[in-house]
């Protein structure tokens, strides 16, 4: 031991578990705060002997376990009730009772990570070296023998006077201890050892990934085979459990399946005793939030056909037409569900439209949820009303020429979806220059389509069909019009060379 | 084998305590019984004093798992061979050796069994007739007891009689089935037979046990000690299966439908908490007088609140076990028993359960200081023995005009007379006991360990 090693302190030997338990009782009445006992086995009472303090170990374990008791709480509230609400046996999303065990897990790992590495805390672990090892003698205090070390860091502190102190308590032997010019951190034999054994413990999960993430022709290792591999009804399978041997079971007479629950006719069929209806079903609650929901739906669902202002011009439409054009395609054009016929059909009647669809229009109900279809069409009467705002009066009308107030109704009546006049793709005959030329019927006459067959198609389309064309195809939504309005239609079409 | 001369100091003789205590325990006992007797049988004649038998059960329980719990706590402690409880462990000797008083209280609930005028235990007066088919409560009721409900409950009388909807007559067909199933198991001789065979049990463990500790007090060397350790272990499982077939019997055959595997550890725990809960006031009484001053200290107390605080949450534990399982099934079969308890006024006593009972000494007993004050610690035990009052009243009461009325709790004079006048019995016994040996187990090889004992 040389004098230029810093002084740890003295450590004194001691014969018995008495003699430890007086010469504590003397140190400490002498006033040392920093010092130790140390003995192979728990000393009731040394406590006391050495005049420590009652640990704050479990108020801080008290408030850790009810931070867990409210962390379970709030992780089940927050899994069930709001991110993922799922209906288990018709119980609460937040059941309480279904909580407890695992509130009452939660608040146990917290309590007892909190009180094992507390321990390590306040004492200071882990630690890789403490000075008092490098004293031969004290490696026996984990076998036969008892310890007291002082530390000379303590206020009372003396060489001389802290020796005499343990001699005269009857110590067996008093040495000093220094402390080590050797670096604290981790040795790197140990720190070799670790890496060695983290890759070796690196292997299995390793081969594990290879296993199960890559592609063989040699059948699959399984490492856990009835996770892998789990006994389970499927549809159309074969089971000896039951009788007729089907392993798809008929429904339990007077029970109902979870998408059987809440069935309300208005709400999911939009009918009632028959009839459609003709007013938003009570359960769905028509406020902005509402409107705005449907719009949102509008805007995925409809709008690319329909347009999202509704006209019936979505990015389908112009890309159809396109192609159309190009002589790849036919094409019906969607319909402008802001005007004509769609704003007087029943709430009900658009909701069966939505939900299973209308001629070329699939069905919906699949992708979009009841309420979300009843908020569609909440959006669409938005439209719709903003539309007949800016729908011209019946004055205004009047003020205007007849071709004028024709080119309005031409679009009102929705004429313009299939009839073109600038040479692009049209469903009808391109109406300029129609008027007047010869048309061959179904029936192989051959007339003159004059202002009368033009009046006559307008108000019953079916009545004389061109030849190779659809019977049926042609339609007036929201027609037919009056004979005032067919005269001003024909003078906008007449004014369309 | 060497004997280690233990300087005992102080006054480990019950002395004059002990007819002082019988005294206490012979007033309580006559003035109780007397009173709940008199209550009981001025009222319900029509009915053959049911509530009466209720009542008297309720009593009889709390006394029995009081006795039962220190039966366990002294053969539990010599299996593990424990040396901090044997200071108090003669108390619990003590206790325990009163079971033949308390197989004398078990006597008058012949009574209720074998009578056909009282319904305590229903599937008594459901039993077969001579043809093997079943009589329906209704009409056991009207050979028995017919005037009754027509005195007191004409209402509902009337319409059981009257319009006997489908619903009600299949639900009624399905319990009379239900029942007929267990009719081997729940029929009077077997319910007797099964319950003087609890009661010898027990009184052979009580007194093989207390006769070796009291033995061992002055023999010359420790074979009667070795003795009791090495039964011990069989005694424990002995005790397992007769207090869950008894718990099953007294208890949870009186809603002759409900069953729940558990119900027997359910008891258990309120019997070993109630017992430990005894043990830390009979302690206190003697030390109030005088006796045993110098044997118990703080640290045996705070073994003993470790125990009390332990098995509050024991019993929470158990208790929501088996709530949990029976609420998550939701088999109607088996949650009746708390629809029955958590609809109308009932519903108030199970929340108190659930606070009084759990939740309040849970947070009281907790810190450490709590169980090393003696005198806090002995206001704990005697709040816990009263709620283990309420947790059995809570268990039995229900069950009582169960079918007709939907809510009656008729907690009053007469329960708590009842359960006083038993608490009497039992103070009567166990001082009468204490008269004859030494408070504590003066011979026991451990006393000396018991003696040193610290917890840190």
């Amino acid at each position: 031991m040389t004098a230029d090693k810093e002084l740890y302190g003295v450590v004194a030997e001691f014969k018995d578990v008495t003699a430890l338990y007086r010469a504590a009782e003397k140190v400490r009445d002498a006033g040392y705060k920093k010092w130790d006992c140390h003995s192979p086995f728990p000393v009731h009472g040394l406590d006391d002997a050495m005049g420590m303090r009652f640990t704050r170990l479990p108020w801080v374990v008290l408030i850790m376990g009810i931070t867990g008791l409210l962390a379970g709480m709030y992780l089940q509230y927050w899994t069930n009730a709001v991110d993922y609400t799922y209906d288990i046996s018709g119980k609460p999303v937040w059941s309480l009772p279904a909580n407890i065990p695992v509130i009452f897990e939660v608040t146990v790992l917290f309590s007892a990570f909190t009180a094992f590495f507390s321990m390590w805390i306040a004492n200071r672990l882990p630690r890789w070296y403490h000075p008092l090892f490098r004293n031969e003698r004290f490696s026996r205090a984990t076998d036969d023998s008892f310890f007291i070390a002082l530390h000379a860091k303590d206020k009372k502190f003396d060489l001389a006077a802290s020796t005499a102190l343990l001699n005269e308590n009857g110590a067996l032997q008093v040495e000093e201890v220094f402390e080590a010019n050797e670096p604290s951190a981790m040795p790197a034999k140990i720190k070799g050892n670790l890496l060695v054994v983290t890759c070796l413990m690196l292997i299995p999960p390793a081969m594990v990934y290879a296993s199960y993430g890559s592609t063989t022709t040699e059948p699959r290792v399984h490492l856990i085979p009835d996770m892998d591999k789990q006994d389970r009804f499927r549809a159309q399978g074969e089971t000896d459990l039951f009788e007729d041997g089907r392993m798809t079971r008929d429904q339990v007479a007077g029970t109902i399946s979870q998408d059987q629950r809440f069935i309300h006719a208005s709400l999911e069929t939009g009918k009632e005793n028959g009839e459609y209806v003709t007013s938003f079903p009570q359960q769905v609650d028509v406020t902005e939030a509402f409107i705005d929901r449907g719009q949102e739906r509008f805007e995925i669902y409809c709008g690319v056909c329909h347009g999202e202002d509704g006209k019936g011009t979505g990015l389908i439409h112009h890309r159809a037409v396109e192609l159309a054009n190009l002589g790849h395609a036919t094409w019906v054009p969607p319909t402008n569900i802001t005007a004509g016929a769609i704003g007087t059909q029943a709430d009900g009647y658009l909701f069966e439209t939505i939900s299973d669809g209308r001629r070329t229009m699939p069905g919906y109900a699949a992708q979009i949820t009841a309420e979300d279809r009843w908020a569609i069409i909440a959006y669409l009467r938005v439209l719709q009303e903003v539309e007949s705002m800016n729908a011209l009066s019946p004055e205004e009308m009047a003020a205007l020429g007849a071709s004028a107030r024709g080119s309005v109704l031409f679009e009102k009546y929705t004429c313009n979806a299939c009839h073109k006049f600038d040479g692009t793709y049209s469903i009808g005959p391109v109406l300029s220059n129609f008027l007047g030329s010869e048309v061959k019927l179904d029936s192989g006459e051959t007339i003159v389509a004059d202002e009368a067959y033009f009046t006559e198609s307008i108000i019953d389309p079916a009545a004389k069909t061109r030849e190779g064309a659809l019977k049926g195809a042609m339609a007036v939504p929201g027609g037919p019009p009056t004979a005032e309005e067919i005269v001003d239609l024909l003078e906008y079409i007449k004014t369309q060379k | 084998m060497s004997f280690e001369k233990l300087n005992l100091k102080g006054n480990n003789q019950a002395g004059d305590v002990a007819p002082k205590a019988m005294q206490i325990g012979l007033i309580l006992a006559t003035l109780g019984l007397g009173l709940g007797v008199a209550l009981g049988f001025m009222n319900g004649e029509e009915d053959g004093h049911t509530h009466f038998w209720f009542a008297y059960l309720v009593a009889f329980a709390f006394l029995l798992t009081i006795t039962l719990g220190c039966m366990f706590f002294t053969v539990i402690q010599h299996m593990v061979n424990a040396h901090w409880s044997v200071s108090v462990r003669r108390l619990s000797e003590l206790t325990m050796a009163n079971m033949p008083l308390v197989a004398i209280c078990a006597i008058p609930l012949l009574v209720p069994l074998f009578s056909d005028d009282v319904s305590v235990w229903k599937w008594a007066t459901m039993e077969h007739d001579a043809n093997g088919a079943v009589i329906s409560p209704e009409e056991a009721g009207h050979s028995a007891g017919a005037e009754v409900a027509e005195a007191n409950h004409a209402p509902a009388e009337q319409h059981a009689e009257g319009g006997h909807s489908k619903a009600e007559e299949l639900a009624h067909a399905e319990h009379i089935e239900f029942t007929s199933h267990k009719f081997p198991f729940l029929n009077r001789n077997f319910f007797a037979g099964r319950l003087l065979l609890y009661f010898l049990i027990w009184m052979g463990v009580s007194r093989y046990f207390f006769k070796k500790s009291v033995e061992q007090d002055t023999a010359p060397n420790y074979d009667p000690t070795l003795a009791v350790k090495r039964k011990s272990a069989v005694t424990i499982i002995l005790f397992a299966f007769t207090i869950s077939f008894a718990a099953f019997d007294l208890l949870m055959s009186l809603d002759e439908t409900w069953f729940s595997t558990i119900f027997g550890v359910y008891i258990f725990a309120g019997a070993f908490l109630s017992a430990v809960a005894w043990i830390i006031i009979m302690s206190k009484y003697l030390q109030k007088n005088d006796r045993l001053t110098e044997v118990i200290h703080e640290e045996h107390y705070h073994d003993l609140g470790k125990w009390l605080f332990a098995f509050t949450f024991f019993w929470g534990y158990i208790a929501f076990s088996q709530f949990m399982l029976i609420w998550y099934a939701n088999l109607p079969e088996e949650t009746h028993f708390y629809e029955a308890r958590l609809t109308e006024g009932w519903s108030t006593w199970t929340w108190c359960l659930l606070v009084f009972h759990l939740i309040i000494p849970f947070g009281g007993l907790l810190s450490r200081h709590v169980k090393r004050n003696t005198n806090v610690l002995l206001g704990w035990a005697i709040y816990m023995l009263v709620m283990q009052f309420i947790d059995l009243y809570w268990i039995v009461m229900p069950n009582y005009h169960r079918s007709e009325i939907g809510f009656e709790n008729p907690f009053g004079l007469m329960e708590i007379s009842l359960v006083v006048g038993m608490f009497g019995v039992m103070v009567f016994g166990v001082a009468r006991r204490s008269a004859k040996q030494a408070l504590l187990p003066i011979g026991d090889p451990l006393l000396a360990k018991s003696l040193r004992f610290r917890n840190i």
